[in-house]
């Protein structure tokens, strides 16, 4: 039987082995493509659930303590005052 | 009435009321609408009435927030799917721009220190957020303007922080409630 040279062999498997790989990697981005939708679209589902939630929140402080600005770090916070200016 | 939002609904948005809206009489009006009635119209971002409707509707006032996010959008973003939800806090005569922020009397370095505040106020500026020489209203469409003080200012359709402060004028006279400064958090 007649046989390739051993370079010809060498570069032959070589150009197999990265077809091959490169296939492989096509195959995960495609497989990542197609879950980053569904991801998208639970993260805005959970961006949308922690806004409500936020502004429930919110919502039960300025029932308690009046309409006020927050320092998320300290806690701190300032009453944003009702008895503003009316321009006639 | 503009079309109720999200936090004062407490049912579904009642299409006939959403005509009434479009067509610049108020939501909870009986104003008489000619049907049918189509969302498709309804949502088209230069109104009329290609989709079918009864009425010819004006287009969107685009001066309402239009976000990704259904708690910060106001209107429509004219694309499908369409959705009735799109409309929540809609307001077809609106002639100011929402106003987001953080807001303390102290200094702007507080303000900025603060995260955003559930409370709207709104400006009379042709820009997103307001500028020097913009007017801030605490309705969007009464003559209360805001207290003096400073003011985190905030994407209104992200909610995201702008990264910027403005001050406003207290005191009486025709200048309260004028941006009179701005500067970087």
């Amino acid at each position: 039987m007649s046989k390739l040279e051993e370079k010809e062999l060498k570069d032959l498997q070589e150009n197999r082995n990265e077809l091959t790989n490169a296939t492989l990697n096509l195959g995960q981005i495609s497989r990542a493509l197609k879950a980053m939708p569904i991801q998208e679209s639970t993260l805005h589902s959970k961006i949308d659930e922690l806004e409500k939630q936020h502004n429930e929140l919110t919502i039960d402080l300025e029932k308690k303590y009046g309409k006020i600005s927050v320092n998320l770090q300290s806690g701190e916070f300032e009453i944003i005052p009702d008895d503003a200016e009316i321009v006639k | 009435m503009p079309v109720p939002t999200y936090d004062e609904i407490s049912a579904g948005i009642q299409m006939v009321r959403l005509a009434r809206e479009r067509v610049g009489q108020d939501y909870a009006s009986s104003y008489a609408i000619t049907s049918p009635i189509s969302l498709k119209d309804l949502s088209n971002l230069s109104g009329g009435n290609a989709g079918g409707s009864g009425n010819s509707y004006p287009s969107i006032n685009l001066l309402n927030t239009q976000s990704a996010n259904f708690y910060r959008n106001r209107r429509p973003d004219g694309s499908d799917p369409l959705k009735m939800s799109e409309f929540l806090g809609y307001n077809q005569t609106l002639t100011r721009r929402e106003m987001r922020f953080a807001y303390s009397n102290s200094s702007s370095s507080t303000a900025c220190s603060y995260t955003i505040s559930t409370t709207i106020y709104w400006h009379d500026g042709s820009s997103t957020l307001p500028v020097g020489g913009d007017k801030v209203y605490t309705t969007y469409s009464g003559t209360t303007v805001a207290a003096g003080g400073f003011y985190q200012l905030f994407d209104p359709s992200s909610g995201a922080s702008d990264g910027t402060w403005v001050e406003v004028l207290g005191g009486g006279g025709g200048f309260a409630g004028t941006v009179s400064d701005s500067g970087s958090c």
